[in-house]
């Protein structure tokens, strides 16, 4: 008798993969505005308190089928005011590319991403391949259990890279992610390193609703191990139209 | 001075202002006596605005004034002072303007359009040329650039056997998926000076020469990985004339790489072969020997280059450390050390000195330094 309700319970609480598919199809269509401007602040908290901060203007598109393009425009603090990064990623089909024009040098750079996750992005939690669009197929997806996150009921899936390789470049073995039962939208993830143990937290605070679409207006990223923090404010969001040129070159060392 | 403040407030008042404005005090000292060498306050002023969105201007600006030193006269000179103008295909650049062209970091052949290369700190020493410079884009990210430098600065009267200064540089750059690469021609007039001989002595004389190569920097095994070769051909061809320097075969290559995310690892390679590379000079120009071939760094027919940079950062990157060491043939070393503290977003201090000279840098006395920056954005 314990058995078979057990067995029903299972039945009842368990996603089958077409469901964990549905909502990691939903999940990024929320996140996924064909193109979107922020204005964004990024304050770096070290496990003392201090606080130093980074505001730049963000740019994101969908060029086509395949890539995606980033931009972001860096203004404060004087010491990379003016300097610019472009990523090109290209699911599957290639390896993302990364040049960072240099202020100070007045020269574009090319930037190689294939190692220790990409390098932590200006100095906060987050790595550059965090920053990149991967392929789904790239990963294996298990749906663990349910659970609240900040009041809100979500769906916990494991989800880990398939090739060691990856797992290697990425610098994690695994991450369990908070897809909210609401909507599908990812509102939590946790990363846990080669050695299986937690490395760091990821938080969305905020939630700006834009037409079709829900993009984390403010999010945050904490790495359990050494205690640093990164908060990201989005502000002035929009999802109006971008011209395809400002994801090039030529924009990056002109403008 | 007067006209430059006038064309500041016409630009002030005409267009859309983004402007920083950086103060600076530095400190520099002798190593071996304490001796202070300089002591300088610095405003720096750096200005970006646009008329209309295809014209945009950008003035960068340093007013000085040296408490103790050679030049105790309050000074300014321009660091950048240009405009752009950009079309559907084509961006034109006018002014003063900094350019540098290549991918390597150090010992870059390419960078030739001024007299200074990323190795120089001093913000006095960051003077730019006039210069004009078309950008042709096939599409965003394939474009040929035509660099025309019509004289540099200060040595306008100093020209070898009366050719004249005018300086082109031409190049062709794409960026692809896999790799990012460059082709060069130039023709200009070299910043080295070559030497014509009149009794007593050697008088400077600055000669034009060619450059053409090539530039490719990719990933490779995870390092960003960047090359420049480049063949630089003087005015002596055939390494006769023992005032000219020879020509030269450059191959510099780059590795970089971050480490535990906080760890910055560099090195730089060069291997320069001289054609025609001579000890034998001939009367008079033999009581020379040495002093031309050690100023046209042509002592050996082949030499090697090495670079080492490690940068390192700790306290939220409140505080960085940066160390480097250098070698020539193996024979030749230089260790510098770097610290920069990071005290708030807008103030910064700065000290290092030469940790161990030998050689590389007997030109000048070994040096320490402190240097206290704070930097408005407005």
């Amino acid at each position: 008798m314990i058995k078979k309700t057990y067995l029903l319970f299972l039945c009842l609480f368990t996603l089958s993969a077409q469901d964990v598919e549905s909502i990691l199809k939903e999940s990024d269509r929320l996140v996924s505005p064909p193109q979107l401007k922020v204005s964004l602040v990024m304050r770096l908290i070290s496990q003392n308190g201090d606080i130093r901060e980074v505001r730049a203007e963000g740019f994101q598109k969908q060029m086509d089928e395949v890539q995606n393009s980033r931009l972001f425009l860096f203004n404060f603090p004087s010491t990379v005011r003016g300097s610019g990064l472009l990523i090109h990623s290209y699911g599957t089909t290639q390896f993302p590319r990364m040049w960072m024009y240099l202020s100070s040098i007045k020269r574009v750079k090319r930037i190689a991403l294939e190692t220790s996750g990409g390098g932590y992005f200006m100095g906060s939690d987050f790595t550059f391949n965090d920053l990149v669009a991967t392929s789904s197929d790239r990963y294996t997806y298990e749906y663990v259990k349910e659970e609240d996150i900040e009041g809100y009921m979500c769906y916990v899936i494991k989800e880990a890279p398939k090739e060691e390789k990856l797992k290697k470049d990425l610098g994690y073995l695994y991450t369990l992610a908070y897809y909210r039962k609401e909507d599908s939208l990812i509102f939590a993830r946790d990363y846990f390193d080669l050695s299986g143990e937690l490395l760091k937290i990821y938080r969305v605070k905020r939630v700006k609703i834009l037409d079709q679409y829900k993009y984390p207006s403010k999010i945050v990223m904490e790495n359990i191990q050494n205690g640093h923090k990164t908060e990201i404010e989005f502000n002035a969001i929009s999802v109006e139209d971008i011209p395809d040129t400002m994801f090039t070159h030529r924009y990056l060392q002109n403008r | 001075m007067k006209k430059l403040f006038l064309f500041l407030i016409l630009c002030y008042r005409l267009s859309a202002v983004d402007m920083s404005l950086t103060f600076t005090g530095d400190y520099y000292g002798s190593l071996a006596d304490d001796t202070p060498l300089r002591f300088r306050l610095s405003a720096l002023p750096e200005l970006q605005g646009s008329f209309t969105d295809s014209l945009t201007w950008t003035i960068d600006l340093n007013l000085y004034y040296e408490i103790m030193g050679e030049e105790t006269d309050p000074r300014e000179f321009i660091h950048q002072a240009y405009i752009r103008m950009t079309w559907e295909k084509l961006d034109l650049f006018t002014g003063v303007r900094q350019i540098h062209l290549g991918k390597t970091d150090y010992y870059n052949p390419f960078n030739r359009v001024h007299n200074y290369t990323l190795k120089t700190t001093k913000p006095e020493d960051l003077m730019s040329d006039l210069s004009a410079e078309i950008q042709f884009y096939f599409n965003y990210d394939t474009y040929l650039s035509l660099v025309y430098v019509p004289f540099f600065k200060e040595n306008n009267e100093k020209f070898y056997s009366g050719r004249t200064s005018h300086s082109l540089y031409l190049s062709f750059h794409t960026y692809t998926s896999w790799a990012d690469l460059s082709l060069y021609y130039s023709r200009f007039t070299d910043h080295s000076p070559d030497y014509t001989y009149k009794d007593p002595g050697l008088n400077e004389a600055y000669s034009s020469a060619q450059n053409a190569g090539f530039s490719v920097s990719s990933d490779l095994f995870g390092w960003a990985a960047a090359l420049d070769t480049a063949c630089f051909i003087s005015g002596d061809l055939k390494g006769e004339y023992p005032g000219i320097k020879n020509s030269e075969f450059h191959n510099s290559f780059q590795l970089s790489k971050e480490f535990f995310y906080r760890l910055m690892v560099q090195g730089n390679l060069l291997w320069k072969y001289v054609f025609y590379q001579n000890n034998d000079f001939p009367s008079p120009w033999s009581q020379y020997d040495s002093f031309l071939n050690k100023s046209f760094g042509q002592e050996d027919s082949n030499s090697l280059m090495i670079r080492l940079s490690v940068k390192m950062n700790f306290f939220n990157e409140r505080l960085e450390g940066k160390i480097s060491g250098e070698s020539r043939n193996m024979e030749e070393f230089y260790t510098g050390l770097i610290i920069t503290g990071h005290l708030s977003d807008q103030w910064k201090l700065e000290t290092g000195g030469d940790l161990y000279p030998s050689g590389i840098t007997e030109s000048q006395p070994n040096q320490f330094f402190f240097i206290i920056t704070y930097t408005h954005i407005f």
